[in-house]
Protein backbone atom coordinates (compact mmCIF):
# COMPACT_ATOMS: atom_id res chain seq x y z
CA UNK A 1 0.00 0.00 0.00
CA UNK A 2 1.40 3.42 -1.27
CA UNK A 3 0.87 6.89 0.97
CA UNK A 4 -1.74 7.59 -1.95
CA UNK A 5 -4.22 4.93 -1.14
CA UNK A 6 -2.67 5.64 2.67
CA UNK A 7 -4.55 8.97 2.23
CA UNK A 8 -7.74 7.78 0.82
CA UNK A 9 -8.46 5.28 3.62
CA UNK A 10 -7.61 8.37 6.19
CA UNK A 11 -10.04 11.05 4.95
CA UNK A 12 -12.47 7.89 4.62
CA UNK A 13 -11.94 5.85 7.71
CA UNK A 14 -11.66 9.02 10.17
CA UNK A 15 -14.76 10.16 8.83
CA UNK A 16 -13.18 13.46 7.73
CA UNK A 17 -15.05 12.98 4.95
CA UNK A 18 -18.45 13.19 6.51
CA UNK A 19 -17.20 16.22 8.77
CA UNK A 20 -16.13 18.03 5.67
CA UNK A 21 -19.41 17.06 3.43
CA UNK A 22 -21.50 17.67 5.76
CA UNK A 23 -20.47 21.01 6.85
CA UNK A 24 -20.86 22.06 3.20
CA UNK A 25 -23.88 20.51 2.59
CA UNK A 26 -25.65 21.80 5.61
CA UNK A 27 -24.59 25.29 4.36
CA UNK A 28 -25.84 25.19 0.78
CA UNK A 29 -29.02 23.60 1.71
CA UNK A 30 -29.45 25.87 4.75
CA UNK A 31 -27.99 29.83 3.47
CA UNK A 32 -30.82 29.58 0.31
CA UNK A 33 -33.63 28.69 2.79
CA UNK A 34 -32.01 31.18 5.63
CA UNK A 35 -32.49 34.55 2.23
CA UNK A 36 -35.69 32.76 1.17
CA UNK A 37 -37.62 33.12 4.93
CA UNK A 38 -35.02 35.94 6.25
CA UNK A 39 -37.89 38.31 5.09
CA UNK A 40 -40.44 36.60 7.17
CA UNK A 41 -39.13 35.32 9.87
CA UNK A 42 -37.34 39.39 10.90
CA UNK A 43 -41.21 40.10 10.43
CA UNK A 44 -42.25 37.71 13.11
CA UNK A 45 -40.04 38.72 15.77
CA UNK A 46 -40.71 42.34 15.17
CA UNK A 47 -42.76 44.18 18.34
CA UNK A 48 -44.18 47.16 19.55
CA UNK A 49 -44.91 48.48 15.92
CA UNK A 50 -41.26 48.48 14.66
CA UNK A 51 -40.94 47.59 11.40
CA UNK A 52 -38.00 45.87 10.15
CA UNK A 53 -37.96 45.21 6.09
CA UNK A 54 -35.15 43.12 4.67
CA UNK A 55 -34.04 43.33 1.53
CA UNK A 56 -35.71 41.25 -1.00
CA UNK A 57 -34.05 37.74 -1.61
CA UNK A 58 -31.70 37.50 -4.95
CA UNK A 59 -30.21 34.23 -6.41
CA UNK A 60 -26.95 36.79 -6.08
CA UNK A 61 -27.92 37.28 -2.79
CA UNK A 62 -28.44 33.88 -1.86
CA UNK A 63 -25.15 32.73 -3.49
CA UNK A 64 -23.38 35.27 -1.73
CA UNK A 65 -24.86 34.69 1.67
CA UNK A 66 -23.58 30.95 0.92
CA UNK A 67 -19.87 31.74 -0.24
CA UNK A 68 -19.70 33.93 2.98
CA UNK A 69 -20.78 30.75 4.93
CA UNK A 70 -18.05 29.03 2.99
CA UNK A 71 -15.57 31.57 3.94
CA UNK A 72 -16.21 31.33 7.66
CA UNK A 73 -17.35 27.63 8.30
CA UNK A 74 -16.41 26.02 5.46
CA UNK A 75 -12.59 27.63 5.58
CA UNK A 76 -12.59 26.82 9.88
CA UNK A 77 -13.85 22.81 8.85
CA UNK A 78 -10.84 23.11 5.75
CA UNK A 79 -8.07 24.05 8.30
CA UNK A 80 -9.44 21.77 11.06
CA UNK A 81 -9.19 18.55 8.44
CA UNK A 82 -6.09 19.83 7.47
CA UNK A 83 -4.37 20.46 10.47
CA UNK A 84 -5.36 16.60 11.89
CA UNK A 85 -4.15 15.16 8.61
CA UNK A 86 -0.92 17.21 7.68
CA UNK A 87 0.46 17.84 12.09
CA UNK A 88 2.68 14.85 10.87
CA UNK A 89 4.96 15.25 13.83
CA UNK A 90 1.83 15.43 16.31
CA UNK A 91 2.53 11.81 16.95
CA UNK A 92 6.52 11.25 17.15
CA UNK A 93 6.42 7.46 17.29
CA UNK A 94 4.12 7.25 13.99
CA UNK A 95 6.51 10.40 12.21
CA UNK A 96 9.75 7.57 12.50
CA UNK A 97 7.44 4.85 11.18
CA UNK A 98 7.04 7.24 8.06
CA UNK A 99 10.38 8.99 8.04
CA UNK A 100 12.23 6.28 8.42
CA UNK A 101 10.33 4.46 5.13
CA UNK A 102 9.74 7.52 2.40
CA UNK A 103 12.43 8.45 0.14
CA UNK A 104 12.03 12.20 -0.04
CA UNK A 105 10.16 14.60 2.36
CA UNK A 106 7.85 15.01 -0.11
CA UNK A 107 6.37 12.20 0.04
CA UNK A 108 5.06 12.59 3.47
CA UNK A 109 3.35 15.97 1.91
CA UNK A 110 2.01 15.97 -1.25
CA UNK A 111 -0.40 13.02 -0.99
CA UNK A 112 -1.85 14.42 2.84
CA UNK A 113 -2.19 18.07 0.73
CA UNK A 114 -3.71 16.43 -2.41
CA UNK A 115 -6.32 14.64 -0.44
CA UNK A 116 -6.97 17.12 1.43
CA UNK A 117 -7.37 19.63 -1.37
CA UNK A 118 -9.31 17.23 -3.24
CA UNK A 119 -12.00 16.15 -0.87
CA UNK A 120 -12.63 19.49 0.36
CA UNK A 121 -13.20 20.33 -3.20
CA UNK A 122 -15.80 17.85 -3.86
CA UNK A 123 -17.31 18.80 -0.54
CA UNK A 124 -17.26 22.09 -1.78
CA UNK A 125 -18.56 20.83 -4.90
CA UNK A 126 -21.58 19.49 -3.12
CA UNK A 127 -22.64 22.60 -1.10
CA UNK A 128 -22.66 24.45 -4.07
CA UNK A 129 -24.52 21.53 -6.16
CA UNK A 130 -27.03 22.40 -2.94
CA UNK A 131 -26.82 26.18 -2.82
CA UNK A 132 -27.96 25.97 -7.13
CA UNK A 133 -30.84 23.81 -6.61
CA UNK A 134 -32.34 25.82 -3.43
CA UNK A 135 -32.00 28.87 -4.91
CA UNK A 136 -33.36 27.99 -7.98
CA UNK A 137 -36.57 26.18 -6.45
CA UNK A 138 -37.02 29.00 -3.65
CA UNK A 139 -35.28 32.80 -5.25
CA UNK A 140 -34.54 31.80 -9.11
CA UNK A 141 -32.56 30.73 -11.42
CA UNK A 142 -28.09 30.81 -11.07
CA UNK A 143 -26.22 30.79 -13.98
CA UNK A 144 -24.27 27.17 -13.73
CA UNK A 145 -21.78 28.79 -15.99
CA UNK A 146 -21.06 31.34 -13.35
CA UNK A 147 -21.14 29.13 -9.87
CA UNK A 148 -18.12 27.48 -12.13
CA UNK A 149 -16.27 30.31 -12.77
CA UNK A 150 -17.20 30.64 -8.92
CA UNK A 151 -15.51 27.42 -8.10
CA UNK A 152 -12.67 27.82 -9.72
CA UNK A 153 -11.77 30.74 -7.49
CA UNK A 154 -12.96 29.24 -4.57
CA UNK A 155 -11.40 26.05 -4.84
CA UNK A 156 -7.96 28.36 -5.03
CA UNK A 157 -8.82 30.04 -1.76
CA UNK A 158 -8.83 25.93 -0.26
CA UNK A 159 -5.37 25.31 -1.90
CA UNK A 160 -4.01 28.64 -0.45
CA UNK A 161 -5.68 27.32 3.24
CA UNK A 162 -4.20 23.91 2.97
CA UNK A 163 -0.68 25.15 1.98
CA UNK A 164 -0.66 27.64 5.11
CA UNK A 165 -1.66 24.81 6.95
CA UNK A 166 0.98 22.51 5.73
CA UNK A 167 3.49 25.38 6.05
CA UNK A 168 2.35 25.69 9.71
CA UNK A 169 2.58 21.98 10.12
CA UNK A 170 6.24 21.68 9.30
CA UNK A 171 7.21 24.45 12.05
CA UNK A 172 4.39 23.47 14.97
CA UNK A 173 3.86 19.84 16.52
CA UNK A 174 0.44 19.83 17.79
CA UNK A 175 -2.76 19.62 15.79
CA UNK A 176 -4.54 22.34 17.96
CA UNK A 177 -1.41 24.71 17.62
CA UNK A 178 -1.44 24.10 13.67
CA UNK A 179 -5.06 24.95 13.18
CA UNK A 180 -4.99 28.19 15.79
CA UNK A 181 -2.22 29.81 13.95
CA UNK A 182 -3.51 28.85 10.67
CA UNK A 183 -6.77 30.49 11.43
CA UNK A 184 -4.74 33.26 13.04
CA UNK A 185 -3.13 33.70 9.66
CA UNK A 186 -5.68 33.86 7.25
CA UNK A 187 -7.82 36.21 10.15
CA UNK A 188 -4.25 38.39 9.65
CA UNK A 189 -4.70 37.86 5.85
CA UNK A 190 -8.75 39.48 6.29
CA UNK A 191 -7.48 42.14 8.01
CA UNK A 192 -4.44 43.05 5.33
CA UNK A 193 -7.36 42.83 3.46
CA UNK A 194 -9.47 45.37 4.46
CA UNK A 195 -6.54 47.82 3.34
CA UNK A 196 -8.17 49.46 0.07
CA UNK A 197 -5.08 49.19 -2.19
CA UNK A 198 -4.48 45.59 -1.00
CA UNK A 199 -7.87 44.13 -1.33
CA UNK A 200 -7.51 42.83 -4.64
CA UNK A 201 -4.58 41.02 -3.58
CA UNK A 202 -5.15 39.74 -0.79
CA UNK A 203 -6.16 35.72 -1.05
CA UNK A 204 -9.11 36.56 1.55
CA UNK A 205 -10.99 38.25 -1.63
CA UNK A 206 -11.49 34.78 -2.95
CA UNK A 207 -12.67 33.39 0.15
CA UNK A 208 -16.39 34.33 -0.53
CA UNK A 209 -15.70 34.91 -4.39
CA UNK A 210 -18.66 33.03 -5.81
CA UNK A 211 -21.11 35.59 -4.63
CA UNK A 212 -20.15 38.44 -6.33
CA UNK A 213 -19.33 36.10 -9.61
CA UNK A 214 -22.62 34.96 -9.49
CA UNK A 215 -23.89 38.91 -8.42
CA UNK A 216 -22.34 39.93 -12.26
CA UNK A 217 -18.60 40.86 -10.84
CA UNK A 218 -16.24 40.12 -13.50
CA UNK A 219 -13.68 37.28 -12.90
CA UNK A 220 -10.52 39.37 -14.76
CA UNK A 221 -11.42 41.15 -11.39
CA UNK A 222 -10.26 38.46 -9.25
CA UNK A 223 -6.54 37.67 -12.01
CA UNK A 224 -4.56 39.59 -10.00
CA UNK A 225 -5.39 38.10 -7.01
CA UNK A 226 -5.68 34.19 -8.22
CA UNK A 227 -1.99 34.66 -9.33
CA UNK A 228 -0.83 35.54 -5.78
CA UNK A 229 -2.55 33.00 -4.36
CA UNK A 230 -1.98 30.23 -6.80
CA UNK A 231 2.30 31.44 -5.98
CA UNK A 232 1.54 32.29 -2.36
CA UNK A 233 0.29 28.35 -2.00
CA UNK A 234 3.57 26.87 -4.12
CA UNK A 235 5.86 28.65 -2.24
CA UNK A 236 4.07 27.62 0.89
CA UNK A 237 4.02 24.21 -0.10
CA UNK A 238 7.59 24.65 -1.17
CA UNK A 239 8.67 25.46 2.08
CA UNK A 240 6.30 23.02 4.32
CA UNK A 241 8.50 20.50 2.07
CA UNK A 242 11.79 22.09 2.61
CA UNK A 243 11.20 22.45 6.62
CA UNK A 244 9.26 18.99 7.06
CA UNK A 245 13.00 17.37 5.48
CA UNK A 246 14.87 19.51 7.98
CA UNK A 247 13.03 19.17 10.72
CA UNK A 248 14.37 16.55 13.54
CA UNK A 249 11.44 14.90 15.54
CA UNK B 1 33.38 -5.62 9.38
CA UNK B 2 31.21 -3.22 10.92
CA UNK B 3 27.93 -2.76 9.78
CA UNK B 4 27.85 0.57 11.63
CA UNK B 5 30.80 3.02 12.98
CA UNK B 6 30.47 6.02 14.38
CA UNK B 7 33.19 8.61 14.46
CA UNK B 8 33.20 11.36 17.36
CA UNK B 9 29.28 11.33 17.27
CA UNK B 10 27.40 14.40 19.22
CA UNK B 11 24.28 15.73 19.78
CA UNK B 12 24.18 18.90 21.57
CA UNK B 13 20.87 20.63 22.74
CA UNK B 14 21.52 24.58 23.34
CA UNK B 15 24.48 24.00 26.02
CA UNK B 16 23.27 20.22 26.90
CA UNK B 17 24.96 17.55 25.34
CA UNK B 18 22.88 14.43 24.86
CA UNK B 19 26.24 12.70 23.23
CA UNK B 20 29.46 13.68 23.53
CA UNK B 21 31.42 12.42 20.69
CA UNK B 22 31.12 8.66 20.68
CA UNK B 23 32.93 5.75 18.54
CA UNK B 24 30.79 2.58 17.90
CA UNK B 25 31.82 -0.03 16.31
CA UNK B 26 29.12 -2.48 15.38
CA UNK B 27 30.58 -5.64 14.05
CA UNK B 28 28.19 -6.74 10.87
CA UNK B 29 25.86 -9.82 11.97
CA UNK B 30 26.08 -9.32 15.62
CA UNK B 31 23.57 -8.31 18.26
CA UNK B 32 24.84 -5.52 19.68
CA UNK B 33 23.79 -4.51 22.94
CA UNK B 34 23.52 -0.61 23.89
CA UNK B 35 23.06 -0.42 27.36
CA UNK B 36 23.50 3.18 29.78
CA UNK B 37 20.94 4.52 32.90
CA UNK B 38 17.96 6.86 31.92
CA UNK B 39 19.03 10.32 29.82
CA UNK B 40 22.64 8.17 28.90
CA UNK B 41 22.21 9.28 25.42
CA UNK B 42 20.80 5.73 23.80
CA UNK B 43 18.11 6.84 21.95
CA UNK B 44 19.18 9.88 20.68
CA UNK B 45 22.27 7.85 19.35
CA UNK B 46 19.75 5.03 18.02
CA UNK B 47 17.73 8.09 16.25
CA UNK B 48 21.03 9.71 14.77
CA UNK B 49 21.89 6.21 13.03
CA UNK B 50 18.01 6.01 11.68
CA UNK B 51 18.43 9.63 10.13
CA UNK B 52 15.67 11.01 12.63
CA UNK B 53 18.31 13.15 14.22
CA UNK B 54 21.10 14.96 12.84
CA UNK B 55 24.39 14.77 14.81
CA UNK B 56 25.47 18.18 15.94
CA UNK B 57 29.00 16.54 14.83
CA UNK B 58 30.81 13.70 14.30
CA UNK B 59 29.95 10.85 11.76
CA UNK B 60 27.93 7.54 11.22
CA UNK B 61 29.02 5.15 8.84
CA UNK B 62 26.46 2.66 7.31
CA UNK B 63 27.82 0.00 5.61
CA UNK B 64 25.09 -1.60 3.66
CA UNK B 65 22.31 -0.69 0.90
CA UNK B 66 20.51 2.70 1.64
CA UNK B 67 16.44 1.96 2.92
CA UNK B 68 17.58 -1.36 4.69
CA UNK B 69 17.61 -0.24 8.05
CA UNK B 70 15.09 -0.04 10.14
CA UNK B 71 13.84 1.45 13.49
CA UNK B 72 11.62 0.47 16.38
CA UNK B 73 11.08 3.24 18.62
CA UNK B 74 10.07 2.10 22.17
CA UNK B 75 6.44 2.70 22.14
CA UNK B 76 5.41 1.89 18.65
CA UNK B 77 2.28 4.18 17.25
CA UNK B 78 0.44 3.46 14.17
CA UNK B 79 -2.52 4.86 12.16
CA UNK B 80 -5.43 3.51 14.50
CA UNK B 81 -7.43 3.05 11.91
CA UNK B 82 -5.85 0.28 9.82
CA UNK B 83 -5.19 -3.54 10.43
CA UNK B 84 -2.41 -5.05 11.49
CA UNK B 85 -2.33 -6.55 8.07
CA UNK B 86 -2.22 -3.13 6.47
CA UNK B 87 0.59 -1.72 8.79
CA UNK B 88 2.71 -4.33 7.48
CA UNK B 89 1.50 -3.29 3.75
CA UNK B 90 2.06 0.18 4.21
CA UNK B 91 5.62 -0.68 5.91
CA UNK B 92 7.00 -2.72 2.66
CA UNK B 93 4.76 -1.23 0.14
CA UNK B 94 6.77 2.86 1.52
CA UNK B 95 9.37 1.51 0.79
CA UNK B 96 8.81 -0.08 -2.61
CA UNK B 97 8.77 -3.55 -1.31
CA UNK B 98 5.10 -4.68 -1.63
CA UNK B 99 4.83 -8.36 -0.31
CA UNK B 100 1.95 -10.83 -0.76
CA UNK B 101 -0.61 -11.50 1.81
CA UNK B 102 0.70 -14.76 2.82
CA UNK B 103 3.82 -13.22 3.39
CA UNK B 104 2.39 -10.74 5.47
CA UNK B 105 0.10 -13.14 7.25
CA UNK B 106 3.39 -15.12 7.85
CA UNK B 107 4.99 -12.01 9.83
CA UNK B 108 2.00 -11.95 11.68
CA UNK B 109 2.01 -14.93 12.98
CA UNK B 110 5.56 -15.04 13.59
CA UNK B 111 5.29 -11.84 16.04
CA UNK B 112 2.75 -13.62 17.59
CA UNK B 113 -0.15 -11.46 16.08
CA UNK B 114 -1.76 -14.53 14.38
CA UNK B 115 -5.38 -13.89 15.45
CA UNK B 116 -5.61 -10.34 15.07
CA UNK B 117 -5.87 -9.46 11.37
CA UNK B 118 -9.93 -8.41 11.38
CA UNK B 119 -8.97 -5.80 14.18
CA UNK B 120 -7.91 -2.37 14.03
CA UNK B 121 -4.87 -1.11 15.90
CA UNK B 122 -6.61 1.05 18.02
CA UNK B 123 -7.54 -1.81 20.41
CA UNK B 124 -4.12 -2.90 20.25
CA UNK B 125 -2.04 -2.64 23.89
CA UNK B 126 1.24 -1.78 24.60
CA UNK B 127 2.85 -5.04 23.99
CA UNK B 128 0.72 -5.71 21.02
CA UNK B 129 2.07 -2.77 19.41
CA UNK B 130 5.64 -3.67 19.89
CA UNK B 131 4.74 -7.36 18.65
CA UNK B 132 3.48 -5.32 15.63
CA UNK B 133 6.23 -2.43 15.31
CA UNK B 134 8.95 -5.69 15.45
CA UNK B 135 6.85 -7.12 12.83
CA UNK B 136 7.13 -3.82 10.47
CA UNK B 137 10.55 -3.54 10.41
CA UNK B 138 11.01 -6.80 9.57
CA UNK B 139 8.70 -7.38 7.25
CA UNK B 140 11.42 -4.88 4.90
CA UNK B 141 13.79 -7.25 5.01
CA UNK B 142 16.10 -4.87 6.86
CA UNK B 143 19.79 -5.32 7.33
CA UNK B 144 20.04 -3.82 10.28
CA UNK B 145 17.75 -3.53 12.81
CA UNK B 146 17.59 -0.57 15.50
CA UNK B 147 15.21 -1.27 18.27
CA UNK B 148 14.71 1.10 21.37
CA UNK B 149 13.56 -1.05 24.38
CA UNK B 150 11.94 -3.86 21.85
CA UNK B 151 11.06 -5.98 24.87
CA UNK B 152 9.49 -3.35 27.72
CA UNK B 153 6.37 -3.23 27.20
CA UNK B 154 5.87 -7.19 27.13
CA UNK B 155 5.65 -9.74 29.74
CA UNK B 156 7.86 -12.47 30.72
CA UNK B 157 6.81 -15.20 28.06
CA UNK B 158 6.30 -12.83 25.29
CA UNK B 159 10.13 -11.15 26.17
CA UNK B 160 11.17 -14.51 25.71
CA UNK B 161 9.74 -15.64 22.67
CA UNK B 162 10.16 -11.79 21.13
CA UNK B 163 14.37 -12.18 22.04
CA UNK B 164 14.18 -16.20 20.67
CA UNK B 165 13.00 -14.37 17.78
CA UNK B 166 15.82 -12.11 17.31
CA UNK B 167 18.71 -14.16 18.22
CA UNK B 168 17.54 -16.91 15.06
CA UNK B 169 17.80 -13.72 13.42
CA UNK B 170 21.54 -13.41 13.85
CA UNK B 171 24.68 -12.96 11.42
CA UNK B 172 21.77 -12.59 8.77
CA UNK B 173 20.47 -9.65 10.71
CA UNK B 174 22.92 -7.08 12.22
CA UNK B 175 20.94 -6.14 15.32
CA UNK B 176 21.28 -3.28 17.85
CA UNK B 177 19.46 -3.07 21.01
CA UNK B 178 19.09 -0.68 23.76
CA UNK B 179 17.60 -2.18 26.94
CA UNK B 180 17.29 -1.54 30.38
CA UNK B 181 16.96 -5.57 30.90
CA UNK B 182 20.41 -6.86 31.58
CA UNK B 183 19.22 -10.25 32.07
CA UNK B 184 17.89 -10.44 28.23
CA UNK B 185 21.18 -8.50 26.95
CA UNK B 186 23.54 -11.14 28.83
CA UNK B 187 21.81 -13.88 27.04
CA UNK B 188 21.56 -12.51 23.78
CA UNK B 189 24.02 -10.03 22.98
CA UNK B 190 27.71 -11.02 21.81
CA UNK B 191 28.83 -7.03 21.85
CA UNK B 192 27.87 -4.37 24.38
CA UNK B 193 28.52 -0.36 24.49
CA UNK B 194 28.02 1.14 27.81
CA UNK B 195 26.73 4.66 27.70
CA UNK B 196 26.89 7.07 30.44
CA UNK B 197 25.81 10.77 30.34
CA UNK B 198 26.68 11.21 26.41
CA UNK B 199 29.91 9.05 26.94
CA UNK B 200 30.63 5.74 25.44
CA UNK B 201 32.51 4.32 28.84
CA UNK B 202 32.82 0.46 27.37
CA UNK B 203 32.72 -1.12 24.56
CA UNK B 204 33.55 -4.78 23.33
CA UNK B 205 32.41 -8.20 23.51
CA UNK B 206 30.15 -9.44 26.25
CA UNK B 207 32.45 -12.17 27.51
CA UNK B 208 35.66 -9.88 27.46
CA UNK B 209 33.94 -7.31 29.86
CA UNK B 210 32.41 -10.29 32.11
CA UNK B 211 36.05 -11.38 32.51
CA UNK B 212 37.26 -7.87 32.79
CA UNK B 213 35.33 -7.95 36.28
CA UNK B 214 35.75 -11.48 37.45
CA UNK B 215 35.71 -11.68 41.12
CA UNK B 216 38.25 -13.20 42.83
CA UNK B 217 36.00 -15.52 44.82
CA UNK B 218 35.80 -19.14 43.87
CA UNK B 219 33.57 -21.92 45.22
CA UNK B 220 34.78 -25.01 46.08
CA UNK B 221 32.39 -27.74 47.23
CA UNK B 222 33.35 -30.97 48.97
CA UNK B 223 31.89 -33.98 50.64
CA UNK B 224 31.38 -32.47 54.09
CA UNK B 225 32.52 -32.14 56.85
CA UNK B 226 34.83 -29.23 55.38
CA UNK B 227 36.04 -27.83 58.56
CA UNK B 228 39.61 -29.21 58.30
CA UNK B 229 39.76 -27.30 54.84
CA UNK B 230 38.59 -24.31 56.05
CA UNK B 231 40.74 -24.81 59.26
CA UNK B 232 43.61 -24.90 56.72
CA UNK B 233 42.59 -22.62 54.23
CA UNK B 234 42.08 -19.69 57.01
CA UNK B 235 45.75 -19.97 57.69
CA UNK B 236 46.95 -19.41 53.71
CA UNK B 237 48.44 -15.77 53.22
CA UNK B 238 46.96 -15.97 49.36
CA UNK B 239 43.39 -16.12 50.80
CA UNK B 240 41.80 -13.24 52.10
CA UNK B 241 38.30 -14.30 53.89
CA UNK B 242 37.01 -17.86 53.55
CA UNK B 243 33.79 -19.60 55.03
CA UNK B 244 31.57 -22.32 54.77
CA UNK B 245 28.68 -20.72 52.73
CA UNK B 246 26.89 -24.17 53.24
CA UNK B 247 27.77 -28.03 54.20
CA UNK B 248 30.46 -28.67 52.21
CA UNK B 249 30.46 -25.28 50.06
CA UNK B 250 33.66 -23.11 51.01
CA UNK B 251 33.56 -19.42 49.57
CA UNK B 252 37.69 -18.56 49.11
CA UNK B 253 38.38 -14.81 48.45
CA UNK B 254 41.88 -15.36 46.88
CA UNK B 255 44.13 -11.96 46.53
CA UNK B 256 46.62 -13.68 43.66
CA UNK B 257 45.25 -16.29 41.13
CA UNK B 258 47.94 -17.49 39.89
CA UNK B 259 49.51 -18.56 43.44
CA UNK B 260 46.04 -19.65 44.46
CA UNK B 261 45.99 -22.00 41.31
CA UNK B 262 49.16 -23.44 42.38
CA UNK B 263 48.60 -23.92 45.83
CA UNK B 264 44.70 -25.16 46.34
CA UNK B 265 44.79 -28.60 44.58
CA UNK B 266 47.87 -29.18 47.09
CA UNK B 267 46.00 -28.24 50.18
CA UNK B 268 42.81 -29.69 49.18
CA UNK B 269 44.86 -33.17 48.98
CA UNK B 270 46.80 -32.62 52.03
CA UNK B 271 43.32 -31.75 53.84
CA UNK B 272 41.98 -35.26 52.54
CA UNK B 273 38.80 -33.61 51.42
CA UNK B 274 36.97 -35.54 48.49
CA UNK B 275 36.64 -32.95 45.73
CA UNK B 276 32.69 -32.25 43.81
CA UNK B 277 33.35 -28.94 42.11
CA UNK B 278 35.46 -26.29 42.27
CA UNK B 279 33.64 -22.87 40.28
CA UNK B 280 34.59 -19.33 40.04
CA UNK B 281 32.52 -16.67 41.25
CA UNK B 282 31.16 -14.95 37.69
CA UNK B 283 29.27 -11.37 37.77
CA UNK B 284 25.99 -10.62 36.49
CA UNK B 285 26.07 -8.25 33.64
CA UNK B 286 24.04 -6.12 36.09
CA UNK B 287 26.74 -6.16 38.60
CA UNK B 288 29.31 -5.04 35.92
CA UNK B 289 26.87 -2.66 34.58
CA UNK B 290 26.41 -0.99 38.27
CA UNK B 291 30.29 -1.24 38.73
CA UNK B 292 31.42 0.49 35.53
CA UNK B 293 28.67 3.20 35.79
CA UNK B 294 29.06 3.86 39.83
CA UNK B 295 33.21 4.37 38.56
CA UNK B 296 32.16 6.77 35.85
CA UNK B 297 30.15 9.03 38.02
CA UNK B 298 32.70 9.06 40.91
CA UNK B 299 35.52 9.85 38.55
CA UNK B 300 33.33 12.45 36.71
CA UNK B 301 32.55 14.07 40.32
CA UNK B 302 36.04 14.16 41.36
CA UNK B 303 37.06 15.93 38.19
CA UNK B 304 34.68 18.06 39.09
CA UNK B 305 36.06 18.89 42.65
Amino acid sequence: MGMWRLEILRIWRTRRIIALTAVFLIIGIGDPLLVHFLSKLIANSSKNGVIVVAPTPTPASSIASFGSSVAQLGTLVTVVVGAATLAIDSRPALAAFYRTRIRHPRDLILPRFVAVLVFTCLALVIGIIAAWYETSILIGPVSAADLAVGFGFEALWVLFSIALVAAWSSMLKSVLAVAAWSVATLLALSLIGTIHVLSAWSPTALSSSIGPIVGGTSPNNFTGVSIVSTIGAIALLGFAIFRIGRREQ
Amino acid sequence: MNAISTTNLGKRYRSQYALKGIDLEIPRGSIYGLLGPNGAGKTTALEIIAGLRHPSFGQVQIQGRAGYTAYCPDVAEFEPWLSPAEVLEVSAGLLGRPKPMDKINDMLAMVGLKDTEARHVSGFSRGMLARLGLGAALICDPEILLLDEPVAALDPLGQHEIMDLLTNLRSSVTIVISSHDLTEIEQRCDTVGVLNAGELIHQGPLSQLLKSHAQHIWYLEVRPPATELVARLATVPWASAVSEVSPGVVEIHYLNSEEAERKLPVLLANSGSQLISLTQAKPTLEEVFLSITKNNIESAEQGEA
